[in-house]
């Protein structure tokens, strides 16, 4: 047997014995939620954002407020809020067992009461793994100067 | 045996079945944390903070950058900044196992390369407990409107 197909073999059995990589997978589905919960909010999604938002999620917006959950998903459902494009520029997904720290920067396209407006933020999201699913239980977000 | 003393055992042994209230301790340990953060960043303690911040900890700023924990502390340790006097306004906590969300906001009084500021934030924390005990992973600041 020459030296490489020994290494071959060797190699295929080191890998068969390497658990699955939970991590790697759990950082697949946040980027697949992150993903669905952007795609939710361009078209108003509301019974998929009432399911990825947590109850007790609180938004700190860039200006400074901060909002419960009751107060920032109907300005979806109401049309006063309408995100027309959203650009993600670099994702970051750290995770704790059940809990998933994200961030990054987006561009977004939207149409504040009639206004339409063009935002660069950085966020800082918080997910907690809970009834086999994640949901989103905080989110930060502040302004970059352009 | 009288019922009022069959009631007293059966009692004791409910309350000795009742798990400790991990989250109630867990809460006043992250405040703990908080205020012993706090009073290092007033005192320039760079060793507590050290401690403090996990390695992977990450700042996303009010300016809207984001900094490293490296660049943190050289910018900490510069001599460019010198918080006088920092004071914590509605602090929430909510703990998820390992991790606790944090919230509130900051008032602070700051000297920036000579020049005495007053700044406003809002902020967010995530702790993680591993090892090493419990660590800031993140933080996330926005300016309040003025």
């Amino acid at each position: 047997m020459s030296k490489s197909v020994f290494g071959a073999l060797m190699l295929a059995a080191l890998v068969a014995f390497i658990p699955g990589s939970a991590t790697a997978d759990t950082a697949d589905d946040l980027e697949r939620i992150e993903q669905q919960r952007g795609q939710a909010i361009l078209s108003a999604d509301m019974p998929t954002l009432y399911a990825i938002y947590a109850d007790e999620f609180f938004y700190n917006r860039a200006a400074g407020d901060s909002l419960t959950k009751g107060e920032y998903l109907p300005m979806f459902a109401s049309g006063e809020v309408k995100v027309l494009r959203a650009m993600r520029e670099g994702i970051d997904i750290r995770v704790y067992g059940d809990t998933a720290v994200v961030t990054g920067t987006q561009r977004v396209n939207v149409n504040i009461k009639g206004e339409n407006r063009n935002l660069h933020l950085r966020y800082l999201n918080v997910w907690v793994k809970r009834g086999g699913g994640w949901v989103l239980v905080a989110r930060q977000a502040t302004n970059i100067p352009d | 045996m009288g019922k009022s003393i069959l009631g007293g055992f059966v009692l004791a042994t409910l309350v000795a079945m009742i798990p400790v209230p991990v989250t109630a301790d867990t809460g006043d340990d992250i405040e703990r944390l908080e205020l012993q953060r706090t009073q290092a960043i007033v005192n320039g303690d760079m060793g507590t903070l050290d401690v403090l911040y996990a390695n992977e900890f990450f700042y996303n700023r009010a300016g809207g950058d984001s900094m490293t924990k490296a660049a943190f502390f050289a910018f900490a340790t510069s001599g460019d900044v010198k918080v006088r006097r920092l004071v914590v306004e509605g602090m929430n906590i909510r703990v998820y196992g390992d991790t606790a969300v944090v919230t509130g906001i900051q008032h602070i009084d700051v000297n920036l390369k000579g020049e005495d500021r007053k700044i406003d934030l809002r902020y967010l924390h995530v702790w993680v407990k591993g090892p090493g005990g419990w660590k800031l992973v993140a933080r996330q600041a926005t300016n309040l409107p003025t």
